[in-house]
């Protein structure tokens, strides 16, 4: 579903995504580098269903790609680029409120 | 697809939010040749902006015609909203059977409870019923379940028969189900001019000319510029209403507060401002504490959650709150209302036999402009 235009000699940059190592072209954002380069493309799941969810918009509408990123929760994925060394984690489990 | 140069319709409706489709949805059902239009998706449209309550409760103080035809329709509402999920394949997450207006402190509560009174005194008046009952904190903790409540959370009233629904998905079933009645619908269209011409009348859109025998204006506010164009004047005003969203949240409540909601995929609507401050929609510091505020006194648990956007809309205020429903020209229709929402199933249902040149329903008779002008 998402492929990458070629670009030759493209710039990398070495992310860390879930804890593991990821070189993804510079200048993408990390919603594209996690649907592009990662192992299971996905950026959440469902609450209900669990099933695996995509970004919805890619343009900062939908808030469908809220991921931590360098520590901080419920970032949009898909307006934010990626930069080396950043920490990019899925959401997973809810927040209660109690 | 072009307006061009149409003359195949029998009827123009102008404005595809919830008032223009429920009644384009109910004249398709008839076999008339409808044309739907609606102005670019940037506009300022209420039926993009709002809660999604299904909601009689607070409807109709000291207009019983109004409460009566807000009952009717919440009642009617799981049979419209099943046979459009059957039509169209969407679930629009419909929750009846549940709703409440809580109060916080006992101000509140004394103006909520004498609200209450009223209603159910002007339904005796009539020989008939209201929808709804008081309940104190006691009550309301139980209904919620083992979410705590804000200490100052005093009671508030509760209808069995309100609830809620996903307005984006509904909306988007009724328009599949028009279109799939072979009603047609042009969007990115907006009216310009309306002439009279023997008989018909004359559009001049941003898309061409459309000239049909029969227009009902349903474009919300802006109903008031439609009217205009026949030099008619009606009594609407724009009202802005913000509310905030938040991240998603394990399940915590399971049916609509007046003020707070969480939906089916666990975002938490906190809503709404009341704001007279024209026809701007922006968002504010001001607006988001309100409503943080009270919804922490609600909920205090909703502390650690967090916002992660927020919108202002406008609602159509009419001049006594009312809906209008009256035909302004011979072959013209006006429809306006705050709560096209609620009202969609006795809108789809009521208004398009009236629209085709039926007698107009007792439902509706209350509801002319002639009204405001005694």
């Amino acid at each position: 579903m998402f492929n990458q235009f070629t670009f030759d000699n493209r710039k990398t940059v070495s992310i860390n995504f879930e804890g593991a190592r990821l070189n993804v072209p510079a200048g993408i954002t990390v919603a594209a580098a996690v649907m592009g380069y990662s192992e299971e493309k996905y950026i959440r799941r469902s609450p209900v269903s669990g099933e695996k969810r995509a970004p919805f918009c890619f343009m900062g509408v939908c808030h469908e790609c809220l991921m931590e990123i360098d520590g901080i929760p419920d970032q949009q994925a898909c307006l934010i680029e990626v930069k080396d060394g950043m920490h990019i984690k899925r959401q997973t489990g809810l927040p209660q409120v109690h | 697809m072009k307006a061009g140069n149409n003359t195949n319709f029998d009827i123009c409706v102008i404005g595809g939010g919830f008032m223009g489709t429920a009644a384009a949805l109910g004249l398709v059902k008839t076999g008339a040749r409808v044309l739907m239009v609606d102005r670019i998706s940037t506009v300022q449209k209420a039926s993009k902006a709002n809660f999604g309550l299904v909601w009689s409760q607070s409807k109709g103080l000291g207009n019983r015609a109004y409460s009566r035809l807000s009952v009717k329709a919440t009642l009617a509402f799981k049979e419209f909203a099943g046979r459009l999920e059957q039509e169209s394949g969407i679930d629009a997450e419909l929750r009846l059977g549940a709703g409440l207006v809580l109060t916080i402190g006992e101000t509140e509560l004394a103006a909520r409870k004498k609200f209450i009174q009223q209603m159910h005194h002007d339904a005796r008046l009539s020989n008939e019923t209201h929808p709804s009952r008081m309940v104190d904190r006691h009550e309301i903790q139980e209904l919620v379940g083992k979410t705590p409540l804000g200490e100052n959370v005093s009671g508030g009233s509760f209808s069995d028969i309100d609830g809620d629904v996903n307005p984006l998905l509904l909306l988007r079933a009724m328009r599949k189900v028009f279109s799939g009645k072979s009603g047609h619908f042009l969007q990115g269209c907006s009216v310009n001019a309306i002439e009279r011409n023997r008989g018909t009348y004359v559009l001049d859109t941003t898309l061409g000319t459309i000239e049909v025998p029969t227009i009902v204006m349903a474009a919300g506010l802006g109903n008031i510029k439609l009217a205009a164009m026949m030099g008619k004047t009606v009594p609407l005003a724009p009202e802005k209403g913000q509310l905030l969203v938040t991240e998603r949240v394990a399940p915590f409540l399971s049916f609509p507060m007046s003020g707070i909601r969480q939906t089916v995929n666990g975002t938490v609507m906190i809503g709404y401002t009341n704001e007279d401050t024209g026809f701007e929609v922006s968002t504010t510091a001001s607006g988001a504490t309100q409503l943080s505020r009270r919804a922490l006194q609600i909920f205090p648990g909703l502390g650690h959650v967090r916002v992660v956007r927020s919108w202002g809309g406008l609602r159509i205020l009419t001049g006594d709150g009312a809906p209008i429903y009256d035909k302004i020209d011979e072959n013209a229709y006006l429809l306006a209302t705050h709560s096209a929402v609620t009202l969609a199933s006795v809108h789809a249902s009521l208004l398009p036999d009236w629209i085709l040149g039926g007698p107009r329903p007792d439902e509706i008779q209350p509801f002319s402009l002639e009204r405001f002008n005694v």
